[in-house]
């Protein structure tokens, strides 16, 4: 059994020692399921990001040895990919 | 300017919020360092703002230096960041993040400036800057980051900052 995820709480309006001042409260059902959709879709998001960049990467690579071969020196070449 | 102390409080759980925060400021700081449980992202945990609680009509751009390929990443939707750890391989490791809010109480967009950096173990320690907005005519009362299992643990005080 695991526990239940919670999340801290500090009331900025409340005197240091008050009892409500910091709060631990257990996430709902619902909460959870909030959360967790959350944490998948940025998850997605990174994992189509990193591939469009390692795609761009390979590509710009790709691209520098083809003008290596048709005899541009490698200044020139920055040059032209920055 | 001056700078004051309303809360510094140490992590626990999956999120930290300061609710009720004083309207008498101008602006808002929230500084913390965490260490980052990278075994749950790859290289980086991801961190959430959610300003009074809301995850809508909040989106960011990052500017990211991981030494290759450093890179700008459109945040299209949510107020994620990413916190980086040293590098790829050295788990875990600490980071430290600055948010400045700037007016918090007007009724235009509330802009988020996110500066962080990792250990700098590594050859190429990372770091980013992002900024965020938030389009909403609400004032901030509330401010909650949401770290999940990205942090182990970690130390959060926040600013209020008088002009």
């Amino acid at each position: 059994m695991t526990d239940r995820p919670t999340r801290l709480v500090v009331d900025c309006s409340l005197p240091e020692g008050h009892p409500d001042k910091v709060q631990i409260i257990p996430l709902t059902d619902a909460e959870i399921a909030e959360r967790e959709a959350s944490a998948a879709k940025y998850a997605i998001e990174r994992a189509e990001r990193e591939a469009a960049e390692a795609q761009k990467q390979a590509n710009k690579e790709s691209a520098k040895a083809k003008l290596e071969a048709l005899g541009l020196t490698e200044a020139e070449i920055l040059a032209l990919l920055g | 300017m001056t700078w004051t102390i309303i809360e510094h409080k140490e992590t626990s759980g999956t999120s930290i919020t300061f609710s009720n925060i004083p309207q008498t400021y101008t602006d808002l700081v929230m500084q913390f360092s965490a260490r980052v449980n990278i075994n749950t992202g790859g290289r980086a945990g991801t961190v959430e703002l959610r300003p009074n609680g809301l995850t809508t009509n909040i989106a960011g751009r990052r500017l990211r230096g991981l030494g290759t390929p450093d890179s700008v990443i459109t945040q299209s939707t949510g107020g994620a960041f990413e916190l980086y750890a040293s590098d790829n391989t050295m788990s875990p490791a600490f980071s430290t993040v600055t948010i400045y809010i700037k007016d918090y109480k007007t009724s235009n967009s509330k802009m988020f400036s996110i500066d962080q950096s990792a250990e700098g173990a590594a050859a190429n320690p990372p770091m980013a800057l992002q900024g965020t907005r938030w389009n909403s005519s609400d004032a901030i009362t509330s401010l909650e980051i949401y770290y999940g299992s990205s942090i182990d643990f970690g130390f959060f005080t926040l600013y209020g900052i008088s002009s």
